[in-house]
């Protein structure tokens, strides 16, 4: 398991080639990943997207391995984002 | 604002409307542009983006440009302080001390730097100011858009955003606008528009995964930015006017319906938000 913390000078991540450059730091090797949110404060969807589109179809990681931490009464609302765009992936291209 | 009797605006020496204006430009027929601001009374958030864009057009493409600037000193005054005849856009997270965000260009898919301007601008907004992450997000991608599809090729597109506060409404405005390909061109290129009118485009925009029709198996750039700007929308009361091309979506805090009616045609994309200060 490796932990993947997201930071930004502003507490913010909205861009796609952002979230690539992050996602390409973990290993193919990896199986176990945790994307720790507690430094940001908004993160838009398409940086979810792209973060997850990278993990799970370029990494290859199984979208059970995959965990989150971080979350706050100040970025809640991106738990459920991340939840949403994970239950896509996992019913729409990733089938079982 | 009506710009034609308000703000004069001459091409070659001839009166041209705004987007008459952008589209001699585009074109490349634009010898000398000329815009007289002097009797303006008052700039709203929309006017001042528009103008910003035409400005910044005209300098890119080196085209000799007089400004007369507004007679009234305060609203002079306004005009400075939101940035609209500065020669460069006022760079990262920087604001003039007030509840304001001048005019920031957009022209790459790095816009953090909007959430520490929005911090700035209105975190003593106490309660309200809850909104800031969602509406940074919302707009960022609003920012993205612009980049990504209102260029004469994908990801080289350019626009302007700018946020104030109005007290006696209660409200902040922001308004982000782009002159370029406007949202059909834009899905016509990329030979998305599977038969669809503007009118229908402009709708199927705001609907979750119907936007650009892609496949599901498509992972990325799904069309749901413009969903994402709908749940802050209603989630938050605000209220939307979304201009492009011959048609504007308008969606208003006391009622959950999408109206789209025609207007006159406009070169790129103008969106008005409104959000409540509770």
């Amino acid at each position: 398991m490796i932990v993947l913390s997201l930071k930004s000078l502003g507490q913010a991540l909205s861009s796609r080639s952002k979230a690539r450059a992050l996602a390409e730091t973990v290993t193919t090797d990896i199986e176990k990943i945790q994307i720790d949110f507690s430094e940001i404060r908004a993160c838009n969807q398409s940086f979810v997207n792209e973060l997850l589109l990278v993990l799970l179809l370029e990494k290859k990681i199984k979208t059970d391995n995959i965990r989150t931490s971080g979350f706050n009464s100040s970025n809640v609302h991106i738990e459920h984002r991340f939840k949403k765009e994970l239950e896509f992936f996992q019913k729409q291209l990733l089938p079982s | 604002m009506n710009t034609h009797e308000l703000v004069p605006i001459f091409v070659n020496s001839y009166k041209a409307g705004f987007d008459d204006a952008v589209a001699q430009i585009k074109h490349g027929v634009c010898n000398s542009l000329s815009i007289d601001f002097s009797n303006v009374k008052f700039f709203n958030c929309e006017n001042l983006v528009r103008f910003k864009c035409l400005i910044h057009l005209a300098k890119t493409r080196n085209i000799p440009l007089q400004i007369k600037k507004p007679r009234e000193s305060e609203v002079n005054k306004n005009a400075v302080t939101a940035g609209l005849f500065a020669d460069a856009a006022p760079m990262t997270g920087q604001n003039h001390g007030g509840p304001i965000i001048p005019l920031q260009l957009i022209d790459s898919e790095q816009n953090d730097f909007l959430f520490e301007d929005l911090d700035k601008a209105f975190s003593s907004l106490g309660p309200s100011s809850n909104w800031m992450p969602e509406l940074f997000e919302a707009l960022s991608e609003l920012a993205n858009n612009i980049y990504f599809h209102s260029g004469v090729v994908e990801n080289s597109g350019w626009g302007f955003v700018q946020a104030q506060k109005y007290p006696d409404k209660n409200e902040i405005c922001i308004s982000i606008c782009d002159i370029g390909a406007g949202l059909l061109e834009s899905y016509r290129r990329r030979g998305l528009v599977k038969d669809r009118s503007e009118q229908q485009l402009v709708l199927d925009s705001f609907n979750e995964l119907v936007s650009s029709r892609n496949s599901p198996e498509v992972p990325a750039h799904r069309g749901k930015g413009l969903y994402e700007v709908l749940s802050f929308v209603k989630g938050f009361r605000a209220s939307l006017a979304f201009s492009t091309g011959s048609f504007v979506v308008a969606i208003k805090p006391e009622s959950d319906l999408i109206t789209i009616t025609p207007r006159a045609h406009i070169e790129g994309t103008l969106i008005k938000l409104e959000v409540p200060i509770l």
